[in-house]
């Protein structure tokens, strides 16, 4: 438990979300402008920030990935700050980056920290090099890579597993991947807003095969995007433009590096543990959570991270999202605005939309999609592999 | 022998006798003589062990082991895995205890089930590297 529940704030959040068909050339560039949203967005500019904190994709534009934040700060002029970089695969992970602006604030480093997660991860590898990359990565290259596998095939191992553990279905599969389209089709961030169809699950079940037992439509998506959000303490957060969103808890863990020595497919307990960090952090539990944003590379982890933090007794994920539950009008929304799996999946900044549209939605700025009297997200997400970051999120101070 | 496309393995200076025992297809596993248990991926020192110890021996291990789980690739990693299309990745639980990633050959993905029992085959992609695979056991 970090101790600092309740203690920190977002108070900017800023989003680039380039459409279907856009190119992104400039990774700095986004960076720059996903910046300067939410520092518009908090009605300051760059001279009221002094740290940063960066995280970093793999592979190009730049000489050193480890110093990204720094290549950011030369490229908006943004000097005499403290900073941070954090590379694709480390901890934290997409949402729970905003614990190291906590971190760095509560150590006394900096007062206002400007984070931020972008990437034309699309642009510039397009899609068959950024799974090749990414698996180059992810995997170890002596004992995994030279057996062919990418991202999806783990997602299918632990599909597989998940199975026979517990009976769950491929319908039962496609159900999270429904709820996740029909909420993208709400959303104009989303990638596919206005170009992709609806889907029900006999759409998911025929769709072509890639890693049984997942299909095309239980994966995500490749995509450019990245969020930026101003992080400062909450007892200052009412002194800015927009109403703040309080950070209430954070849970952290990881396990190390490579997905075959994971000991369970099926039952990821480490998530449970880092889940129950947070919800001690905010003293909290599952009963207080109104939106879920779990990480949802492939349709199986929507169902394993519904059990892990509480939502559903261990093995019952499936069962659980049956009937639209967690879609538009279901009484457990998760991931409104689409997931990684139908909104934008843009490596490190992929899953960092879970937190971009939790803010958006204890605001009350969702328009159609706006979840009625949302106030308190929990924000899930995995790194390399298996190392778990959870954020919990409320519009009420401690 | 045509030109190899697919990743090979980078081997470490931990990993030497391991991959100069597949060439030979011999499979080896590490064993700890503090506390006994096998060891993979192949380290410097054993995992078990709270103190890490470095007491390591390199020994002939079955290579026979039981699914732990599988997926049948349809869409390939790179265009060099296109022509094994459905290949199949397995997770298997070696009799020795550690578990491992590889490829099951010789049979359909439909053939391959959870729990199966497997054994080691070995596959001689180059002069140089031999990738340790797993076919059903007899």
């Amino acid at each position: 438990m970090s101790g600092l529940g309740g203690k920190y704030a977002i108070v900017g959040m800023g989003e680039v979300a380039p459409p279907k068909g856009t190119l992104y050339e400039s990774y700095y560039g986004m960076a720059s402008e996903v910046a300067g949203k939410a520092l518009d967005d908090a009605g300051l500019t760059k001279k009221d920030i002094d740290g940063v904190v960066f995280t970093t994709a793999y592979g190009p534009p730049f000489p050193y990935p480890s110093s990204t934040t720094g290549y950011f700060c030369e490229y908006a002029s943004m000097g005499d700050v403290w900073f941070e970089n954090y590379p694709y695969g480390s901890m934290p992970t997409g949402p729970s980056v905003v614990h190291r602006a906590c971190m760095g604030i509560e150590a006394g480093m900096a007062n206002t920290v400007l984070v931020i997660n972008s990437d034309n991860w699309l642009t510039r590898n397009s899609r068959q090099a950024a799974i090749e990359v990414m698996a180059s990565r992810a995997f170890d290259s002596q004992y995994e890579w030279p057996y062919g596998p990418y991202a999806m095939t783990i997602m299918g191992l632990m599909a597989q597993r998940h199975m026979h553990e517990y009976g769950t279905t491929s319908a039962q599969l496609a159900e999270a991947a429904v709820a996740a389209r029909k909420w993208a089709l709400m959303n104009p961030v989303a990638f596919s807003y206005n170009t992709a169809p609806d889907i029900n699950v006999d759409d998911v079940l025929n769709s072509r095969e890639i890693c049984m037992p997942l299909r095309r439509l239980d994966c995500c998506i490749v995509t450019d995007g990245g969020t930026a959000y101003v992080v400062t303490k909450a007892d200052r957060a009412k002194d800015f433009k927009k109403p703040p969103v309080y950070i209430q808890g954070m849970g952290e863990m990881g396990h190390g590096r490579y997905i075959s020595q994971v000991p369970s497919y099926a039952d990821l307990d480490i998530a449970g543990k880092a889940t129950r960090q947070a919800y001690d952090d905010a003293g909290m539990s599952i009963k207080d959570i109104d939106l879920a944003y779990l990480y949802d590379p492939a349709t199986i982890l929507t169902l394993i991270y519904l059990e892990q933090i509480g939502a559903c007794p261990l093995g019952e994920g499936g069962k659980f999202v049956e009937g639209g539950r967690i879609g538009p009008g279901g009484d457990f929304p998760v991931n409104t605005h689409g997931g990684l799996l139908s909104c934008r999946h843009s490596a490190f900044s992929g899953a960092s939309f879970q937190l971009s549209e939790a803010v958006k939605q204890i605001r009350g700025e969702c328009g159609e999609r706006q979840v009625k009297d949302a106030n308190t997200a929990l924000c899930l997400c995995e790194g390399g592999w298996f190392n778990i970051g959870v954020t919990i999120l409320s519009g009420s101070p401690r | 022998m045509a030109e190899y496309l697919k990743p090979l393995p980078t081997i470490q200076p931990e990993s030497e006798a391991y991959w100069a025992g597949c060439k030979r297809h011999e499979f080896l596993l590490q064993k700890c003589r503090t506390c006994g248990k096998h060891q993979f991926p192949h380290r410097t020192i054993c995992s078990n062990c709270d103190s890490l110890t470095t007491d390591l021996e390199v020994v002939k291990a079955s290579g026979k082991g039981t699914v732990y789980t599988h997926s049948a690739v349809y869409r390939p990693l790179s265009p060099a895995f296109g022509p094994d299309v459905p290949y199949i990745v397995v997770i298997v639980d070696l009799d020795e205890g550690p578990r491992m990633m590889s490829n099951m050959v010789g049979c359909t993905p439909d053939e391959v089930k959870i729990g199966a029992k497997v054994e080691v085959v070995f596959d001689d992609v180059t002069e140089e590297v031999t990738l340790p695979k797993f076919k059903l056991a007899e």
